[in-house]
């Protein structure tokens, strides 16, 4: 007869075993710098084997696990410190129960006595000589009058004691309470251990009774439990009937006949513990934190977990199971074997027959192995009624845990994974969600809060929510606390959804809790867990509604090493998509596409129903070179052209708009953006609404392909460093295919900005720092003379041959799109060469005073975007607005505007300013009343010396005073000191200390500025913006450096008077 | 009609159960078994051979036949449990209680 009860427990306890050697002499090695970790462990193995012993009626077993237990617990309470006498004495102890355990047989009277008489008397040598007389001292204890009576070692009663616990008799009945619920005595041992310890048990078989009576249908089994809930508590966690639970022991009763409990030796022990007990402290702590008072948050059970989680290295998996597989793997011997011969004799029926036996056979071994691999999720689950007791204690709060699907099964090292990403998400619902009992009564909710975990299978993943019905996440504090941390500028805040700053709590850093506490960390937390479980290949979302609740939802694939994914090419490479992160999938037509995809602050998003989502183009992000088929050669060739709207049409711009005429002759034309929209497309678009849980972007992908099961293999260490990329497979047809990381790849596209990543983090900063920085047009004058140009001045570049330039009347001109477009160079107003005759010529079109006009330069022309530091003084003259250095180039900053006055001083704008009657609101009163005429001012507000300097010119000339702020908080305070002169504001948007919108809110609710006129200069002027920003009260936007529509929009709010 | 049939020889007590242990059957064998070790009796076997079920009252029935024999000095042992019933018995520990043999040939019931 197979008992596989005993041989259940055999096995754990030989695991348990495994390691003791090595973690022992590691103890003995650390000397009294004990590692507790590792003693708690070899503890609870002797603990473990002990339990499981007495309920085998394996005597002898269960005495010198006892014995041994009792010298660990000296050890872990540093009564002594480990030494080789103690580690020899130990190791031959847990020698010898491993050979019992190997002889089941015989091991219930083998003969022990010698090793349990030396752990006496090294325990006794320990002892002060009245502590010796309890390590060979029981208590009885007799739950009924019809039980046989228990022995309870004095020993396990202090130890008990001190760690302030109860001692219950739990009676369960083995047939109805153990055998029908499918559970095995074995793993209610385990769950009584994850809450406390269980000191000894027994079947009652005597209170069964005799056949002269009436017979009991129970079979009544009796543990000893130890722990420092409560009664109530108890029933709840292990659903047993009042009359099931009998308190046999309190730590507040007197003590026992021959106890010692506090002096003598017990002081040592005890003395740190006092001292780290805070008055404030729940009267009953848990045993762990009587031993470990620093770290003592941390419940045993969870260190255990962890522990056992680290160097559990083996499974063991049902034979059943094991032949299975082995039948599976005859199977798939066959269907080799009927390959070949078709392959050999080329028949194709036999081919196809052949094929579909290796098929279904290797997804019925892909099955079975997969389930060797299942794990119940509830092994982690197990370890949270001791964490939520605990940590609710300690704060003083009452919280009831319920626990859902727990048998949900995942792949084991997904389960140990996900141990402590959940263990820190309980704790902190606990900790920051639930609130103390007298809030909660305040706000009409139970006393009682309540903390929900449930593990479910959802389309083919695993999905866990931790829900509680605590206080809710403040989307408002935490997005104040990004922009207090310098996480976010309060501009990217501002266009945050409720939803997104929520989900700023995975940012690194962000810590909004009032008070630090050891429950929940300091802060770093939230990001480490979902850096965790994006490593799993999962997502967490979050939902959270003030004062009602929050909940996490994890979704998980079933397994790590197999997942259903998505396969999309981008020209001719192959890349996995995880199906765990797709939303939706998109295909929209051409003539939809100007409809669908929009530019919003520089950037493409979709509009998808009611959501507006990021868009990338997958292509353009990794670097892949768009080709093109040649119809005169049929080949595959690079397209060269830069922008995806060229690769449509050389007449289309980059909206999509048919420009008029034809390019010059000889000249390959680049349309340009003029509103900065990055590009468009030709045809319909592929597009897959991905999705990290907290991030939703859509990828343009070159074409959809199948969805595959495919096997993951990990990137080389060459590769590791590319984070948008999460290994990489061999697909059906032998190509092979890189697995897209979802979350890095957000990153890599700046979108990230929640991700729990550093790489994150650093991106968002660096975001946030754009406006700092200036994209120009580059350009040379001579080949020495580098030049350049703001890009968002610069409507196309032609790139022209020399012969195509007209030079009349001391003109330049060329024929461009049916009409003469004259052309400038830096020459003819600037110190500088002239372009050489032999150049290879681009002309950069732009508009001044409403007209066309071309800038001569030479090739070779790039774009930059970097930090530059501008000097405005040096080479400053007409046409030159100063010069910076880019790629230790000195390089010259045209000023178009400049140049073009001195080339054209016809074109000239007239001044619109003229003194003119201020209307300012009178004193004390709403009512305007109007000021004697002066010169109209203008306060500036720019970050960017350059801009600054160039925008505070064209004011000036306008005739404009103008008094310039750095910043926005430098600006508010000029404001306020020449707030009487002050007409109107210019101020750009994106700044440090106090950002455009931040500085126009200030003068709207400032009785002094509330009536000033306000417009707004930035590159970022998508629908949403410009919105935002009149909502807090702009009147105006322009974008920077288009001093015609400046002066012109200024000149109209001027006009318009006060608000 | 008896579900179980009793034998003696000399002061042993053989009960052969012929179809299930449960519900009133056992009610019927308890006060069998009383009477017969009520006269002498040192040792029952009880044989599972015929049996394919047996109830959480047929489980209880064997311990305090097991009891009642202890408290006479006797021996109450179990022969012929089908593999199930010995996967149950061992979960139990009544394998540690009672001396329960399995059934030859593997017969499951």
């Amino acid at each position: 007869m197979a008992d596989d009860l005993l041989m259940e427990f055999i096995n754990e306890s030989l695991e348990h075993l495994a390691d003791i050697e090595t973690d022992l002499l590691a103890v003995e090695e650390a000397g009294a710098n004990v590692d507790m970790e590792l003693v708690n462990k070899v503890f609870r193995a002797a603990h473990s084997i002990k339990g499981g012993s007495s309920f085998f009626a394996l005597n002898s077993v269960k005495e010198l696990a006892h014995k041994t237990e009792t010298v660990l617990d000296m050890l872990r309470t540093k009564v002594m410190a480990p030494d080789p006498e103690i580690t020899n004495v130990l190791l031959a102890a847990f020698d010898r129960l491993r050979e019992l355990l190997l002889h089941t047989d015989t091991a219930g009277n083998a003969d022990v006595s010698d090793l349990v008489v030396g752990l006496v008397k090294l325990a006794e040598s320990y002892s002060s000589p009245l502590n010796r007389n309890a390590i060979n001292t029981t208590v009885t204890f007799n739950a009924e009058a019809k039980s046989t009576p228990v022995d309870i070692p004095l020993v396990d009663l202090q130890r008990v004691r001190r760690a302030r616990q109860y001692v219950y008799v739990v009676k369960l009945d083995l047939v109805h309470d153990v055998e029908r619920t499918g559970k095995t005595v074995l793993e209610i041992f385990k769950d009584m251990d994850a809450t406390g310890e269980v000191l000894d048990c027994r079947i009652d078989f005597d209170a069964i009774g005799t056949l002269d009576g009436e017979l009991s249908k129970k079979l009544p089994l009796q543990l000893y439990f130890a722990t420092v809930m409560d009664p109530m508590v108890v029933n709840g966690l292990f659903d047993i009937a009042d009359e099931g639970l009998v308190k046999i022991f309190d730590p507040r009763d007197p003590p026992l006949p021959g106890e010692i409990v506090a002096p003598t030796e017990e002081v040592a022990i005890t003395e740190p513990i006092i001292q780290q007990t805070k008055a404030t402290e729940p009267e009953i702590a848990s045993e762990n934190e009587v031993n470990m008072p620093v770290e003592a948050m941390e419940p045993a059970a969870v260190k255990e977990t962890r522990s056992k989680a680290m160097i559990d290295e083996t499974i063991r998996v049902n034979v059943n199971l094991l032949e299975l597989l082995m039948n599976l793997a005859g199977e798939l011997v066959l269907g080799r074997n009927q390959l070949r011969t078709a392959v050999g004799t080329q028949d194709q029926q036999a081919l196809v027959i052949a094929d579909q036996r290796v098929s279904q056979v290797t997804s019925e071994l892909q099955n079975a192995i997969m389930q060797t691999r299942l794990q119940p999720v509830g092994n982690v689950f197990s370890k949270f009624p001791r964490v939520v007791r605990d940590t609710s204690i300690q704060l003083g709060k009452e919280i009831e845990l319920e626990i859902i699907g727990k048998e949900v099964a995942l792949d084991r090292s997904m389960i140990e994974g996900l141990s402590d990403p959940l263990t820190h998400m309980v704790r902190n619902s606990v900790d920051h969600g639930i609130e103390t009992p007298d809030i909660r009564a305040k706000s009409g909710k139970p006393r009682v809060g309540n903390v929900r975990i449930e593990a479910m299978h959802e389309a083919g993943q695993v999905v866990i929510e931790i829900g509680d019905d605590g206080k809710g996440i403040d989307p408002k504090v935490i997005a104040d606390s990004a922009v207090r941390k310098g996480l976010l500028s309060a501009d990217k805040v501002a266009g945050m959804s409720d939803a997104d700053k929520v989900a700023l709590i995975f940012l690194p850093g962000l810590s909004t809790a009032e008070k630090l506490t050891d429950i929940s960390g300091r802060g770093v937390g939230m990001d480490v867990v979902k850096t965790n479980i994006d490593r799993l290949g999962g997502t967490v979302e979050i939902s959270s509604k003030v004062g009602e609740g929050t909940l996490f939802r994890i979704k998980l694939p079933l397994t790590l090493a197999i997942i259903p994914s998505l396969i999309v090419s981008v020209e001719d490479e192959l890349f996995a998509l995880p199906q765990i992160n797709i939303v939706e999938l998109l295909r929209i037509p051409a003539e939809e596409v100007k409809r669908r995809i929009e530019v919003v602050g520089g950037a493409e998003v979709l509009l998808l129903r009611d959501r507006i989502i990021p868009l990338v183009r997958f292509g353009e992000l990794l670097g892949i070179a768009p080709t093109y088929i040649d119809p005169k050669t049929g080949k595959r060739e690079i397209d060269r052209r830069l922008l995806s709207a060229d690769r449509r049409s050389p007449k289309q711009t980059i909206d999509g708009q048919v420009e008029g005429g034809e390019p010059p002759a000889g000249a390959k034309s680049w349309t340009r953006k003029t509103d900065g929209r990055r590009g468009n497309v030709s045809s319909m678009l592929d597009i897959a609404v991905l999705t990290t849980g907290t991030q939703e972007m859509a990828v343009v992908v070159g074409r959809f392909h199948d969805t595959e099961e495919i096997v993951v293999k990990p990137l080389g260490v060459h590769l590791k460093a590319l984070h948008e990329y999460a290994g990489a497979t061999i697909l059906g047809n032998g190509t092979v295919a890189l697995i897209v990381d979802v979350g890095g790849l957000a990153a890599k596209a700046d979108l990230a900005s929640v991700s729990g990543s550093a790489r994150a983090k650093a991106r968002a900063a660096s975001a946030d720092l754009v406006d700092t920085s200036h994209t120009m047009l580059l350009f040379h004058n001579t080949p020495d003379e580098i030049c350049a140009v703001p890009l968002d001045v610069v409507r196309r570049i032609e790139h022209i041959a020399p012969e195509a330039v007209e030079t009349k009347g001391g003109k330049r001109t060329m024929k461009y799109r049916g009409a003469s477009l004259p052309l400038v160079t830096l020459s003819d107003a600037a110190n500088v060469g002239t372009v050489p005759s032999d150049a290879e010529l681009a002309v950069i079109v732009t508009s001044v005073a409403d007209r066309e006009i071309g800038l001569l330069g030479a090739m070779p022309v790039d774009v930059v975007t970097s930090e530059m530091n501008i000097d405005t003084e040096t080479h400053r003259q007409p046409g030159i607005a100063g010069s910076t250095l880019i790629r230790d180039n000195t390089t010259l900053l045209v000023d178009l505007f400049d140049l073009v006055d001195s080339v054209y001083p016809e074109w000239r704008r007239p001044k619109t300013v003229r003194p003119q009657t201020i209307v300012l609101p009178g004193e004390g009163s709403n009512e305007p009343q109007s000021v004697a005429a002066s010169q109209p001012t203008v306060l500036l507000a720019e970050d960017s010396d350059f801009f600054r300097s160039q925008i505070k010119r064209y004011l000036e000339e306008d005739g404009w005073k103008v008094y310039a702020g750095v910043d926005g908080e430098d600006a508010w305070e000029i404001l306020l000191e020449h707030v009487g002169e002050v007409n109107a504001v210019v101020t750009d948007i994106e700044m440090p200390r106090l950002d455009g919108l931040g500085l126009s809110a200030r003068i709207r609710k400032d009785e002094r500025t509330k009536h000033l006129r306000i417009l707004a200069l930035t590159s970022l002027a998508g629908e949403e913006d410009i919105k935002r920003g009149k909502d807090i009260g702009i009147d105006d936007y322009q974008v920077k450096l288009d001093r015609d529509r400046l002066l012109d929009g200024l000149h109209k709010l001027a006009s318009a008077g006060v608000r | 009609m008896p579900e179980f049939s009793i034998s003696r020889e000399g002061a042993c007590v053989k009960v052969l159960i012929d179809r299930n242990l449960l519900g009133k059957s056992v009610y019927d064998l308890q006060k069998a078994l009383l009477a017969e070790i009520g006269t002498g009796t040192d040792s029952v076997v009880m044989d599972l051979f015929g049996a394919d079920v047996v109830d959480s009252s047929g489980i209880a029935l064997m311990i305090a036949a097991s009891n009642s024999m202890r408290k006479v000095n006797g021996k109450f042992s179990v022969v012929n449990a089908s593999d199930t019933m010995m996967s149950i018995f061992a979960s139990m520990r009544l394998t540690d209680r009672i001396d329960i043999s399995e059934r030859s040939g593997g017969t499951n019931g």
